[in-house]
């Protein structure tokens, strides 16, 4: 499949993570809560980073997962990940995720990646939902999905361990026909 | 022995892994297309031959421990009647997935919740498992009206999450924690 490798918003630029940015992804996700609420090992190692942005063209060229850099376009700093995931059936949905890097929280970058991964979704995938899964509690994240005008459709109890408990996972979502309404 | 050879017993049914031998019974089971009409992903046509390569499939993952099959018959008669089993399984999350059909003929009779109940009993334990979950598409009332006999709790409608027949569909999830099973 096809897919455009690099997208703009106002404050940042949108594409492909190269073997240089290694470095920097395993500075920023050697910060347990980030890289547990990311989905990466933990303890984080360099080898982890290397490993996993290697893996990136082959992902790119199947298209069920695609993760993007999240870069400042002025300072041209990597602050974090923003993505489309699990897009294995045909006309399935698409899971978004994303983190930054703990010095970029709180600045709106977050939102405006999302916004931005979500309109690639719709526009360019030609998704007809995207839907993410955030860990109760999560208000960081919570707050950006609210912001991208995802709906909370349902919650899954005590699905996630966490710190020796079972934590709620909230199910939010978003139709391309109720996106196409925001824009 | 191997894990396989177990069975588990209820008033009217027996629940044991399915072997290949049982790939005849099973597609005269599927071959009506009722159960792929409300099963994503269930092929249909279903032919004999990819039936005998899935149930082969399936002993594999289950003696590896990633799913658990198990065979739905009549201890009367010994007849195969559908087929339950969790998948999913993720240890690390004590969490899996239990999915299940009957064939038309055996509907209606509380054979499944029966079986479920019987299942559920083993997996949790089995598996060492907090939480199992399922879900149908909607409009699946046969299949809701199990979950709800179980104690599971409807915990969303997960709207136009997919796409079958044709069709984008509505999951309807429901999931059931160890301790509200041990309750009733």
């Amino acid at each position: 499949m096809q897919t455009i490798t690099e997208f703009e918003t106002d404050r940042l630029v949108i594409r492909q993570f190269s073997e240089a940015d290694a470095p920097k992804v395993f500075e920023m996700l050697s910060d347990e809560e980030i890289a547990r609420n990311a989905g990466a090992p933990w303890p984080y190692e360099m080898k982890h980073a290397t490993g996993w942005i290697s893996m990136h063209d082959d992902l790119f060229k199947k298209g069920e997962t695609l993760p993007y850099a999240i870069e400042v376009k002025d300072t041209e700093e990597l602050i974090g990940c923003v993505s489309l995931n699990n897009m294995y059936t045909p006309n399935g949905p698409g899971d978004l995720g994303f983190w930054l890097g703990r010095n970029y929280w709180g600045n709106g970058y977050a939102t405006e990646a999302a916004k931005c991964m979500i309109e690639i979704g719709f526009q360019t995938l030609g998704l007809n939902k995207v839907y993410t899964f955030c860990l109760s509690g999560n208000v960081g994240s919570e707050h950006v999905l609210k912001k991208c005008g995802l709906i909370r459709e349902g919650v899954l109890r005590q699905q996630m361990p966490r710190g020796g408990k079972f934590i709620d996972m909230i199910y939010y979502g978003i139709l391309r026909e109720e996106w196409s309404q925001t824009i | 022995m191997s894990t396989l050879q177990f069975t588990l017993q209820t008033d009217r049914l027996v629940l044991k892994p399915c072997e290949t031998a049982d790939a005849e019974c099973m597609h005269e089971l599927l071959e009506d297309g009722s159960v792929a009409d409300v099963i994503p992903g269930l092929p249909h046509p279903y032919s004999l031959v990819e039936i005998r390569e899935c149930i082969a499939k399936d002993i594999e993952l289950d003696l590896n421990g990633e799913t658990s099959h198990l065979g739905i018959f009549q201890k009367e008669t010994n007849q195969l009647m559908g087929l339950l089993m969790l998948v999913r399984i993720v240890k690390d999350h004590h969490y899996a997935e239990v999915g299940y059909w009957l064939g038309s003929d055996y509907r209606g009779k509380g054979y499944m919740t029966e079986a479920v109940k019987a299942a559920f009993k083993h997996w949790f334990d089995q598996f060492d498992l907090n939480r199992i979950v399922a879900h149908h598409i909607d409009g699946n009332k046969a299949s809701s009206n199990v979950m709800q006999k179980l104690g599971m709790a409807k915990e969303g409608e997960f709207v136009q999450h997919i796409w079958h027949q044709g069709q984008y569909r509505n999951a309807v999830w429901y999931g059931l924690l160890k301790k509200d099973f041990y309750a009733d």
